[in-house]
């Protein structure tokens, strides 16, 4: 049996100097990831700091408008908290889409954004997988990769983020706050997550050892007409095939702001610069949201078997566009 | 009749809500070592070498059982379709599917042995497989017709010509795993020439028959619980590797045995159901009166084992079309097309279905082999004397001539000893 300590932490401080102290450490918020990986041999810790007793959950305002969420809030407690409901509605549908009730009971919103792929090839140790076992090559790409990655993958690794939360939150520019023992930092969660590249073992920018602490939004006009859609492969507790997250403000016939991001295409919460771009100052037809996807997704490369959700991407953009426009009759 | 539609306590209701029930995992033992499974991870290949040296140097470890050194099995062993390679574990280098079961660990923890199974060093020679499958794929052969004849009644062509309305459509079913909530579990041991297992499975008779086999003992040797099954449906009906491996264990080792599979291993190397693909034409008149029925269905095949997905069964016999036909057709995944592909070949099982609408259909044949009311017990009488069934095992013990063993399966003949 894999024997691993465990401790409790109470304060930051002590939660980052347990971790230092052992190579082999690992933070343990609500479990409902590295415990799995845990049992299937994925990880294997030699001590686990639960910091789900520090003082870092709730939902604060922040002085620009903005909203702070502690790192271990509950998905549940974040999806439910009026100010996210308000202002950040498509967050909250986003939190609510993923896992189920009691997952998200555990979860906490620092562990949601350093869950690891659901790749079935990451998850069992006898298969060659560049992400567990760097250079020991990517079974994915000519086995079973229907849910796989059609953007910004590599020739290294193909597979997906799974985190329904981080994809609105990355519509909406959210940085990360994490401490180290050196002191506090904040990374734009746009540069959070690593390229794939050639090290996809590699996954975010965090310094080791840092603990995340929040994850704040910035204030923002056009977030409360904002909305989630998820598209997946049974109506509930499973993982987007493709899901997107977008807000539209439109002012005079014109798109002032626009924001969108997807899911399940990428190894991280993909924003879509370029669709973002055709929309921005345009007007909002139907034409346009689809030219809109449709430059989105000319950087797609699919994969043998995951064609379809390049089509399926494009046709969610336009129609979630659309619901936020009410110009769905339109089309 | 005052029990018809009165509510009736389930006698083992009020332990399976308290968390009481014993499963075949949970029954205390003494002396009891675990055994866990080993697995091939590639979908077809030979087994090169197992070391074993750091995985017998661990704590609480007893030993590894592989081919080389597990006790022989009778390679005659089968089920109702005759020879069941399936069943031959430990007993050659070849990897036939993915998740074959090629070695068990055994100690005195569930933990250590585990632990040990990750230290074991298996080098194979991958071999190119095929797990391809549709109708039309080269290795396609005509199913058996154990279950009878194909139907070939009339004109279908003419009659499709001659209808109002013809549906022309393919379906396809995937492979499908039983998923019960009790993965395959069995605690074995051995006393005085009998062995004994407390098993989860959905067929305790069948099960001790397929032992019996393979360890070339009267079946009155074999003794087979399964009180609380926690679930099934058909992929517990054969028996799982779980109780042979931990048959072989026992024995060897000369104490109780239990294995518990994990959930990935219930995937990997038990039964499932097979993919079929199926193309069905009808022909109607305008009031919808069926003129015509033609139905060709393909279901992947194990090589190891001959063995019937009956879809076309219903076609053959449930309509008064006056035109039918029916064309079965198995594919066995055994020839290489397909260089690199990650899905394992798995070897198809027996669906609670065609289980059970197996031995309604060939009751002569279970009665030409053995003794009906042996076969399936307490529900029908003897074809040969009608004498009722009342016990379960022998009920009816009159020497019948055909009571001369089941052809190809290796079980022993019982004509002596069977009378009334």
């Amino acid at each position: 049996m894999k024997e691993f300590a465990y401790r409790r932490a109470t304060q930051v401080r002590d939660a980052l100097t347990a971790v230092a102290e052992n190579a082999g450490a690992r933070y343990l918020a609500g479990g409902t990831n590295l415990v799995d990986l845990m049992k299937s041999g994925v990880e294997e810790p030699t001590r686990l700091v639960d910091v789900r007793q520090l003082p870092l959950d709730g939902v604060r305002d922040a002085p620009d408008g903005g909203l702070v969420i502690g790192a271990t809030t509950t998905n549940s407690d974040a999806a439910a908290h009026p100010a996210v409901r308000r202002r950040f509605p498509s967050l909250s549908q986003a939190i609510l889409a993923g896992a189920s009730g009691q997952l998200r009971n555990m979860a906490t919103v620092g562990g949601n954004l350093l869950q690891r792929t659901r790749c079935s090839y990451f998850a069992d140790p006898a298969q060659p997988c560049n992400k567990r076992v760097p250079g020991s090559g990517c079974s994915a790409i000519a086995g079973v990769h229907h849910n796989h990655a059609v953007l910004g993958h590599s020739e290294h690794c193909v597979a997906t983020h799974p985190s329904d939360m981080a994809v609105a939150l990355a519509a909406f520019d959210a940085v990360v706050h994490y401490e180290t023992l050196d002191g506090a930092g904040e990374i734009p969660l746009s540069r959070f997550y690593l390229p794939v590249g050639e090290r996809p073992d590699r996954e975010t920018a965090l310094p080791p050892g840092a603990l995340i602490t929040a994850v704040a939004l910035p204030g923002s006009a056009v977030s409360p007409r904002s909305r989630y859609r998820k598209v997946r492969e049974r109506a509930s507790y499973a993982f987007a095939t493709v899901s997107v997250a977008a807000a539209l403000d439109i002012r005079d016939g014109v798109v002032r702001d626009v924001r969108i991001a997807l899911g399940g295409v990428a190894s991280r919460p993909w924003r879509a610069h370029s669709a973002e771009a055709v929309l921005r100052d345009a007007r909002p037809t139907a034409d346009r949201f689809q030219a809109a996807a449709a430059a989105e997704l000319d950087a797609a490369e699919p994969l043998r078997d995951n064609g379809y959700k390049v089509t399926l991407a494009q046709n969610l953009i336009g129609a979630v566009l659309g619901e936020l426009a009410g110009t769905e009759n339109d089309r | 009749m005052s029990t018809v539609g009165a509510a009736r306590p389930r006698i083992e209701g009020r332990l399976k809500v308290a968390g009481a029930a014993r499963y075949a995992s949970d029954v205390p033992m003494p002396e009891l070592a675990h055994g866990w499974m080993v697995t091939a991870t590639i979908a077809k290949g030979r087994i090169r070498d197992i070391d074993a040296s750091t995985a017998l140097g661990l704590p609480g470890v007893l030993g590894v059982l592989d081919h080389r050194n597990a006790p022989r099995l009778n390679p005659r062993a089968g089920n109702y379709f005759g020879p069941d390679g399936s069943l031959q574990l430990l007993q050659d280098d070849v990897i036939p599917y993915a998740g074959r079961p090629i070695a068990l660990v055994v100690a005195e923890t569930p933990e250590q042995a585990r632990a040990a199974a990750a230290a074991l060093r298996v080098t194979c020679d991958a071999e190119p497989h095929d797990v391809d499958f549709h109708l039309a794929h080269p290795a396609a052969r005509p199913a058996s017709t154990a279950f009878g004849p194909e139907a070939d009644t009339g004109d279908v062509d003419a009659e499709l010509a001659a209808a109002a309305v013809v549906v022309d459509e393919r379906y396809s079913t995937p492979e499908e795993s039983h998923c019960a909530l009790e993965p395959h579990a069995a605690t074995v041991w051995w006393a005085d020439g009998h062995v004994y297992a407390v098993d989860s499975n959905q067929g305790a008779f069948s099960v001790s028959e397929v032992l019996s086999a393979l360890w070339s003992i009267d079946r009155e040797r074999v003794h087979i619980r399964a009180e609380h099954v926690g679930g099934g449906f058909g992929g517990k009906s054969a028996c799982g590797p779980q109780v042979i491996l931990a048959a072989m264990a026992a024995e060897r080792f000369g104490r109780p045995v239990r294995i518990a599979m994990t959930r990935a291993q219930v995937f990997e190397a038990t039964a499932s159901r097979p993919p079929t693909e199926q193309l069905v034409r009808l022909g109607a008149d305008a009031d919808g009166r069926l003129r015509a029925i033609h139905h060709r269905a393909a279901y992947a095949l194990s090589p190891l084992a001959e063995y019937i997905e009956w879809c076309t069964e219903q076609a053959k016999i449930l309509y008064a079309a006056p035109a039918i036909r029916t064309q079965l057709t198995a594919v066995p995944s055994t020839s290489c097309r397909r260089p690199r592909c990650a899905v394992p070949a798995r070897r198809p099982a027996r669906s609670p279905w065609s289980r059970r609408s197996t031995s309604w259909r060939s009751g002569w044949r279970w009665t030409r082999w053995s003794c009906a009311c042996a076969t399936s017990p307490r529900t029908r009488p003897c074809r040969d004397c009608r004498s009722a069934a009342a016990a379960w095992f022998p009920a009816c013990g009159r020497a019948h001539a055909e009571s001369a063993g089941r052809p190809g399966t290796g079980v022993p003949a019982r004509g002596a000893r069977a009378r009334c």
